[in-house]
C-alpha cells in the first residue's frame, strides 16, 4: 500500500482492503472495556458521516463489521498493519490505558474533528487530559498534535478555513458552544509557542501582559505577579535588575522563559506548550523542563514535543498520535516501557516515525 | 555526473544586469541630487549682492554747480541740471561735455529745483515766483539706414559715435540707436497763491496725477495739482495749476524755510524737513482741509543733522542721510488711532550705516525699484535696497572729494557720481537681485504704509512703482496649514481603516477592498480639486453647522453602537457575518451623518440665533452713537473695524459703517417686523456669527472647546473614576459590565460637553474671542474644505502602506496575544500597532509629503490668498500653488522667477526636514522591534 492520504483512496478499493484486514485470522479479541474510559460508546454520534467534508473514509464507518466499544480492531500481523489501517481512514479505537480512568479529567476532548477547508486534520479525537498532570503529545510531524493543542484555546479560529465538529469540555464547560466567549476561554488557558515570541516591550510588560489586558493597574499587584511568574520560570535572578529593558534583548532560552512566565502570570488552569524547547540549546531546554516538573501538580500542562526523552522526562501521561488520530494514551512510563501497541513501541524507540 | 558549470550566457546576463542596475540606481540618486543642486543653483543668486564691473573716473568741467544728474538708459551720457537751471551733459564714453538743445529756464534765474520724479520730470521754481515743469532726461530712437551718415554705418556692433549732444550706438542687432538728451520746459506759470520767489519746490508724479508743492518767499505753502496740455499747433506745452494753500508755520526756533520739502504719493501729504531732524507732516484727510498732521523728530540722537534727503520711487519712502553717515527710511504708516488727523504717523522704518561716519552728502534713487545710492563726504558710495535692507554695492573712495551728486542708472546697471571738485565717476555694476535678502524673504519687513513690520507676499502689483513683497513665510504657513488639516482628517481615518482591514476583516473581503482604495489614489487631484471647489464647498457652506456637528456625532454614534453591541447576547451577535457587521457600521455612519445635519441645524438655532437687538441692527433700526459716547478704548481709533467694536456688543454698541450704533425701536413694530421677516433676519446663521455680525464669543468657544473638554474628561476619568469602577464586583464580565461601559461612555460624553461649556465660559470671561484666532469670517473655499478633500487624496496612500505594515506583523505575536486572552482590539492596539509603528510612520510621512506638495486641490479649492490667519474658514496659498499660479507670469531670470524657485526649494527643504526627522524616529522605533 502506498496511499498517501485518505482523500486519495478509491472507496471501493479501500473497502476491500479494510475487509481483508478485519477478517484477518490472527484477530485478537478486544481488551476489556474498562481500560477505555474515554472510548465513545454511542457510535452514531461519532461521525464522519455527519460531517460536511464527507471524507471517503466516512463511508467505511457505517460498516457493520465495526463492533461497538471494541478494543483493538485490527490484526496483529505486523507493525505496519495498524498504521496502514489508520492511513486508510478506518475508524479504530485508540489504546487508552486504564490508569487514565483513575485521574480526574480537566479537559475532555469529545469526538473532536478539525478540517482545513476540505482536508481533514483531526479525526474524531476522544481523550481526557488529567487535571494538574503533565500530558505529553508525541507523534511524527503532521500528525495533528499542534493542531489539537491549538484547538484547546481555539487559536485555530484565526485560520479562516478551519471548521470543527465535536466539542471539548474545560472543567465541564463547553469550549466550542456558540454562546461561549472565546476570550473567556483563552483567559483560562496559557500557551507557550514553538518559537519564542515575546512582545517588543519591556520584560515587565511582557510578563504582566495578561493582567494589563484585564485592566489591572495596581502597581503592587503587577509587580508581585511579575516576580512570581519570573521566579516560577526560573528567570527572576537573571532579569530582576533589567525588568524595564526590552525582552528582545534576552537570549533565546530566556525569551522562551519570558513567554512561559507570560503564559502562567495570570494563573491559567491549563498551560499549553507547543514544542517549547525545539529552538533551545540543551541548557535552556533543561531549565524549561525543570520548570515543567516544578509546576506539575499545580497546573495542568499539555506539551507537544518531538523529543522522546523530553516527553519521558517531564510528563505524567503521554499520548501518541498519528495522521490526525490518537493512537495510544497512557502513563508515560507505560508508553515508553510497555506500550500496548507495537507501533507505539516502534515510534518511541525511534524505529519509525 | 558531469561537472557542473555556469554557462557563459548566465555569466553575461549576471554581469550585464549588474551594470544596468548600477546605472539605474546611481542615475536615480544622481537625478535627485541634480534636482537639489539645480534648485540650489537657481536660488543662490538671490542672496548674492551686486558686483562692481568697471569704474572710470575723469575730471569734467561744468558751467556751474550740478543739482540733478540723470544717466541715460544705455549709460552713455549723464545730463546735469545746474543750480541756475541750465542743463549740461557729459558723454561718459568720450568724456566730452555738451549743451542740450533748448534753454531750460526762461526769464529769471532758478531759485529752487525739485528732484526728478517718477515720470522723469522736474520742476523749477523761479526767483519771481513762477514755476515751470521740465521734462529732463534722454530720448532714444532708431536711425533709418538711409538717414545714417557713413561714419555711423562704419560702426561695429556695440561701438558708439558721439554726436554734438548724445550718441549713436550700433546695437548687436545692427540697428543704429540714437540717444539724445531731452529737455523740454513748459512755459512758466504763476502760482495761484502767495507772493515772493520760490524757496522750496517738489514735484511728484504718481498714480496718473502730478502734484507740485511750492514754498514761497512770503511763507505761503502752495499745493498744486498739475495738468499739462500740449498745444495742437506745436510750441511749448502749457501748464495749468489748481492751487490750494496749506496753513504752513515753521516750528518755534527753527528757520521759516525748511531745508527740504516733499509731497507724498496721493497728493494728500506734504513733508517739511529741517536739518535738525524735525519733520512737519501736513495732511489733507478725506473730506477735510489741509492741516498740520504731526511734527516729529526723526533724528533723536543729538549732535546730528540731516545732510541729504530724497524721495524714493513711488513717492512714499523718504531717505534721509545724516551727518554721522547713517541713512533712514521714513514713511507715514497707518496707526489706526486718532493721534493724528489722518490716522497715520511718520516712522523710521529702515536704518542703514555707511560705516564711514562721514556726513551723507548725496542720495540718488533708482527709477526702477527701491534701490538708492548714497555718497558721503569722503567720496564713498554705497547702494542699498530699502525694503530688503540689502547692500548691493559699496565703493570706498570712489572719488577723492565729497560726493556732490550721485545717480543710479535707469537699468540699475550703473552709477554715476560727481564730487565737489568736478571729478566724475561712471560705474558699471551688476545689481543682482536687490529685492531678495534673507530678511525680505523670511523675516518681518516694514512695508510702506503698514502699521508694523509683517510677513507679506505680494509679488505682482498694480503699479510699477509699488513695493514688491516677497516674504515666503505666508506661503510656508499656508502649506503647513493645509497639510496639518489634511493630516488631521486623513490619518485617523486611514489608520483605523488599515487596522480594520488587517486585523478584523475577512481576508477575502480585504482582498476586494484594498485594490479599490488603492485605485482611489490614482484619482487625479485636479478632479478632487474641481469637486472640492464646485461641489463640496457650496454644500459645506449650506450645511456648515451639520459638518461641524458630524465631527462629534459620527464618532460618538459609532462608539455608542459599539457599546450597545456589547449588550446584544453573544448567541445573536455571533450569527452576524463579517460583511453584515461592516454594513451595520456603514448604516450607523450614514444615519449619524444625516442626523448631524439636523442636529447641527438645531445647535445653530440654539447658539447662533440673532437677539432682538441684533435683528434691529441688521434691519437698520439704529441710532448713531457720537464718538464722544464711545467706549473709552475706542475713542482714539481712527477707522473703527468690526473686530475692534465686537467686544462692546454687550454694552449695547454695534458696529456699522466704521462707527458705532445702538439699536432703537422694537422688532414688533410693523415696519421693522416686516423687514425682518422679508430678509429672514431672525434666522439663526452660523456664518453671520463667524463674520462677527451677531453673537458673543461663547458659542464659538463651545465649538472649539468640545475636543479639549472631551479629552480632559477622558483623562480625568482614566485617572480618578476608572480604578474605582474597576474595583466594583460586577465591572468585569457580562451584561452588567457592558451596561457599565455604556454608562461610562455616555457619562463621559455628557460631562465632556459640560466641561467644554465651562472652559468656553472661562475663556469668554477672560475676554478672548475665537473669531480672532482659529475661527473667523467664512469664505466658501476654505481650509476645512481643503483639509477634507486633500485628506481624501492622501487617505489611500496612508491606508495602503500602513495596511501593509500591519499585515507584516508576525502572526505568532497575534497568536501570543490572543493566547493570553486578549481581544482582537487589544491585540491590535497593544501588540500589532506598536510593532507596525515604524511602517505606519512611513505611511504618514509619505502622506504628509503628498499633502505638502499637493497643488491642484489647494489651487482650486482655496482663494489663494497668501494670508497668515489661523482661521479654519479662511483661504490660504501654498508654496506649490504659488509656483503654479505665478510661474507663467514671472519673466525668466527675474527676481520673481528665482523667488519662485526658492519656493520650490522651501518645499523641498520642508519635506526633507520632516522626512529626516521621521526617519530618525522610525529607525528608533524599528530598532526596538528589530529582533523580531
Amino acid at each position: 500500500m502506498s496511499l498517501e492520504s485518505t482523500e486519495q483512496v478509491d472507496t471501493f478499493q479501500a473497502r476491500r482492503e479494510i475487509d481483508r484486514l478485519i477478517v484477518h485470522p490472527n484477530f485478537v479479541p478486544p481488551t476489556p472495556a474498562t481500560e477505555h474510559p474515554t472510548m465513545p460508546t454511542d457510535q452514531p454520534k461519532q461521525t464522519a458521516s455527519a460531517e460536511p467534508a464527507a471524507a471517503p473514509a466516512g463511508g467505511l464507518t457505517a460498516g457493520a463489521a465495526q463492533p461497538p466499544a471494541a478494543g483493538l480492531l485490527y490484526p496483529r500481523t505486523g507493525p505496519t498493519d495498524f498504521l496502514e489501517c489508520v492511513r486508510l481512514g478506518h475508524p479504530y479505537p485508540p489504546a487508552v490505558h486504564a490508569a487514565l480512568g483513575r485521574e480526574k479529567p480537566l479537559l475532555e476532548v469529545q469526538d473532536f474533528s478539525l478540517f482545513y477547508g476540505q482536508s481533514r486534520a483531526l479525526y474524531s479525537i476522544n481523550m481526557s487530559i488529567p487535571n494538574k498532570k503533565v500530558t505529553a503529545m508525541i507523534g511524527p510531524s503532521g500528525c495533528g498534535k499542534s493542531t489539537l493543542l491549538r484547538s484547546i484555546n481555539r487559536l485555530n479560529d484565526l485560520i479562516d478555513s478551519v471548521s470543527v465538529t465535536g466539542d471539548m469540555l474545560l472543567s465541564g464547560r463547553s469550549v466550542y458552544a456558540p454562546n461561549v466567549d472565546v476570550i473567556d476561554i483563552r483567559k483560562r488557558i496559557g500557551m507557550v509557542f514553538q518559537k519564542s515570541n515575546p512582545f517588543p516591550m519591556s520584560i515587565f510588560e511582557n510578563v504582566v501582559y495578561s493582567l494589563r489586558i484585564d485592566g489591572e493597574r495596581r502597581k503592587g499587584v503587577l509587580e508581585q505577579t511579575c516576580e512570581k511568574a519570573l521566579r516560577a520560570a526560573a528567570l527572576w535572578n537573571e532579569v530582576k535588575d533589567r525588568l524595564k529593558e526590552s525582552a528582545l534583548g534576552l537570549s533565546g532560552g530566556q525569551q522562551q522563559r519570558i513567554c512561559i512566565a507570560r503564559a502562567i502570570a495570570a494563573e491559567p488552569e491549563v498551560l499549553l506548550m507547543d514544542e517549547p524547547c525545539s529552538a533551545l540549546d540543551p541548557i535552556a531546554t533543561l531549565k524549561v523542563e525543570e520548570f515543567i516538573r516544578e509546576i506539575a501538580g499545580r497546573i495542568t500542562v499539555v506539551i507537544v514535543t518531538h523529543n522522546m526523552q523530553q516527553a519521558a522526562r517531564v510528563s505524567d501521561y503521554t499520548a501518541f498520535m498519528y495522521l490526525g488520530r490518537l493512537v495510544e494514551f497512557g502513563p508515560t512510563a507505560d508508553i515508553f516501557q510497555k506500550p500496548k501497541l507495537p507501533e507505539t513501541e516502534q515510534y518511541v524507540t525511534g524505529r519509525f516515525g | 555526473m558531469a561537472r557542473r558549470v555556469t554557462s557563459q550566457r548566465v555569466r553575461f546576463l549576471d554581469a550585464a544586469s549588474r551594470v544596468v542596475i548600477t546605472i539605474g540606481g546611481v542615475g536615480i540618486v544622481a537625478a535627485v541630487l541634480a534636482i537639489m543642486v539645480y534648485l540650489g543653483a537657481n536660488v543662490l543668486p538671490l542672496f548674492s549682492s551686486g558686483r562692481l564691473v568697471a569704474a572710470q573716473t575723469r575730471g569734467v568741467t561744468l558751467a556751474g554747480e550740478p543739482v540733478l544728474g540723470v544717466i541715460d538708459e544705455y549709460r552713455g551720457g549723464t545730463l546735469f541740471m545746474l543750480r541756475d537751471g541750465r542743463a549740461q551733459g557729459v558723454q561718459t564714453d568720450s568724456w566730452t561735455t555738451f549743451a542740450p538743445e533748448g534753454v531750460a529756464v526762461e526769464g529769471g534765474k532758478a531759485s529752487a529745483i525739485s528732484q526728478v520724479n517718477d515720470a522723469g520730470s522736474t520742476a523749477i521754481g523761479l526767483g519771481d515766483g513762477r514755476v515751470q515743469v521740465v521734462t529732463f532726461g534722454f530720448e532714444t530712437d532708431f536711425i533709418a539706414p538711409e538717414d545714417a551718415t557713413p561714419a555711423m554705418k562704419a560702426l561695429e556692433r556695440g561701438q558708439r559715435l558721439t554726436l554734438d549732444a548724445g550718441y549713436v550706438e550700433m546695437t548687436p542687432q545692427r540697428q543704429l540707436r540714437r540717444t539724445v538728451p531731452k529737455v523740454v520746459a513748459t512755459a512758466p506759470v504763476e502760482l495761484g497763491a502767495g507772493s515772493g520767489g520760490v524757496e522750496r519746490i517738489d514735484f511728484r508724479a504718481s498714480s496718473g496725477a502730478q502734484y507740485l508743492v511750492v514754498l514761497r518767499g512770503d511763507g505761503t505753502l502752495v499745493f498744486n495739482t498739475v495738468s499739462i496740455t500740449r498745444p495742437l499747433g506745436g510750441g511749448k506745452p502749457r501748464t495749468r495749476l489748481e492751487s490750494e494753500v496749506i496753513p504752513f508755520a515753521s516750528p518755534k526756533g527753527l528757520p521759516a524755510v525748511p531745508d527740504y520739502l516733499f509731497a507724498k504719493d496721493g497728493g494728500t501729504q506734504v513733508l517739511a524737513i529741517w536739518n535738525d531732524g524735525t519733520v512737519q507732516r501736513y495732511t489733507k484727510p478725506l473730506g477735510e482741509q489741509w492741516q498740520l498732521g504731526e511734527t516729529t523728530d526723526v533724528l533723536p540722537e543729538g549732535g546730528r543733522t540731516i545732510t541729504a534727503a530724497r524721495m524714493l520711487l513711488g513717492s512714499r519712502t523718504l531717505v534721509l542721510g545724516d551727518s554721522a553717515g547713517e541713512v533712514r527710511g521714513v514713511f507715514a504708516a497707518r496707526s489706526g488711532t486718532m493721534r493724528t488727523p489722518d490716522g497715520e504717523v511718520l516712522v523710521v522704518a529702515h536704518r542703514f550705516e555707511t560705516g564711514y561716519g562721514l556726513p551723507i552728502t548725496a542720495i540718488g534713487n533708482s527709477m526702477r525699484d527701491r534701490c538708492f545710492v548714497v555718497g558721503d563726504g569722503g567720496g564713498n558710495l554705497v547702494v542699498w535696497h530699502m525694503t530688503s535692507g540689502k547692500e548691493i554695492v559699496r565703493l570706498a573712495r570712489a572719488l577723492p572729494g565729497a560726493i556732490a551728486l550721485a545717480s543710479v542708472a535707469p537699468k540699475l546697471d550703473g552709477l554715476g557720481a560727481i564730487d565737489a571738485q568736478g571729478k566724475m565717476v561712471s560705474i558699471a555694476m551688476g545689481v543682482g537681485h536687490p529685492e531678495a535678502s534673507v530678511r525680505a524673504l523670511f523675516g518681518r519687513v516694514w512695508y510702506e504704509g503698514d502699521p508694523a513690520p509683517a510677513f507679506t507676499y505680494q509679488a505682482s502689483t498694480g503699479e510699477d512703482t509699488a513695493e514688491t513683497k516677497y516674504s515666503k513665510v505666508p506661503l510656508i504657513f499656508g502649506t503647513i496649514k493645509a497639510t496639518l488639516y489634511a493630516m488631521l482628517f486623513a490619518v485617523p481615518i486611514a489608520l483605523l481603516a488599515a487596522l480594520y482591514t488587517s486585523e478584523f476583516l475577512h481576508p477575502r473581503v480585504k482582498n476586494g477592498i484594498k485594490p479599490v482604495i488603492e485605485m482611489m489614489a490614482s484619482l487625479p487631484s485636479v478632479v478632487l480639486g474641481f469637486l472640492a471647489a464646485i461641489v463640496i464647498a457650496p454644500i459645506f457652506r449650506d450645511i456648515l453647522p451639520g459638518v461641524l456637528t458630524s465631527l462629534l456625532v459620527v464618532p460618538a454614534a459609532v462608539l455608542t453602537g459599539a457599546y450597545l453591541w456589547q449588550l446584544v447576547p453573544i448567541r445573536v451577535a455571533s450569527r452576524l457575518s463579517n460583511v453584515q457587521h461592516l454594513l451595520l457600521v456603514v448604516v450607523i455612519v450614514l444615519v449619524a451623518g444625516v442626523a448631524s445635519i439636523g442636529l447641527g441645524r438645531a445647535a445653530q438655532g440654539v447658539l447662533f440665533t440673532p437677539t432682538a437687538d441684533e435683528q434691529l441692527v441688521m434691519a437698520g433700526s439704529t441710532r448713531v452713537v457720537p464718538r464722544a459716547e464711545w467706549p473709552e478704548s475706542l475713542r482714539d481709533v481712527r477707522s473703527l473695524s468690526a473686530e475692534q467694536a465686537r467686544p462692546f456688543r454687550g454694552e449695547g454698541f454695534y458696529y456699522r459703517d466704521g462707527g458705532l450704533v445702538r439699536p432703537v425701536g422694537d422688532i414688533r413694530e410693523p415696519a421693522t417686523a416686516q423687514l425682518i421677516a422679508i430678509n429672514g433676519l431672525d434666522r439663526a446663521d452660523m456664518r453671520l456669527w463667524l463674520d462677527g455680525v451677531i453673537g458673543g464669543p461663547w458659542p464659538g468657544w463651545i465649538l472649539v472647546m468640545t475636543a479639549p473638554g472631551l479629552i480632559l474628561t477622558v483623562l480625568l476619568r482614566a485617572r480618578f473614576v476608572d480604578p474605582f469602577v474597576q474595583a466594583l464586583p460586577f465591572a468585569r464580565v457580562g451584561i452588567s459590565a457592558a451596561l457599565l461601559e455604556l454608562g461610562k461612555f455616555v457619562g463621559t460624553l455628557v460631562v465632556g460637553l459640560g466641561v467644554a461649556g465651562v472652559l468656553a465660559w472661562v475663556v469668554t470671561a477672560s475676554g478672548l474671542d475665537p473669531r480672532d484666532s482659529i475661527l473667523g469670517s467664512y469664505t466658501q473655499r476654505n481650509t476645512l474644505v481643503v483639509g477634507i478633500v486633500m485628506g481624501f487624496a492622501v487617505i489611500p496612500i496612508i491606508y495602503t502602506i500602513s495596511e501593509d505594515a500591519l499585515s507584516a506583523v508576525p502572526g505568532q505575536l497575534r497568536s501570543a496575544s490572543l493566547g493570553c486572552g486578549a481581544t482582537r482590539w487589544q491585540t491590535a492596539t497593544r501588540v500589532v500597532l506598536p510593532i507596525a509603528l515604524s511602517g505606519i510612520f512611513s505611511a504618514v510621512m509619505i502622506g504628509l509629503g503628498r499633502a505638502a506638495g499637493e497643488t491642484m486641490i489647494v489651487l482650486m479649492a482655496t482663494g489663494n490668498t497668501p494670508g497668515m490667519s489661523m482661521n479654519i474658514f479662511s483661504g490660504f496659498r501654498t508654496l506649490a500653488a504659488n509656483i503654479a499660479v505665478e510661474m507663467p507670469e514671472a519673466s525668466k531670470a527675474s527676481t520673481h522667477y528665482y523667488v519662485l524657485f526658492l519656493g520650490a526649494l522651501c518645499l523641498f527643504a520642508l519635506t526633507f526636514v520632516v522626512n529626516t526627522l521621521a526617519e530618525f524616529v522610525r529607525i528608533r522605533v524599528r530598532r526596538r522591534s528589530a529582533a523580531l
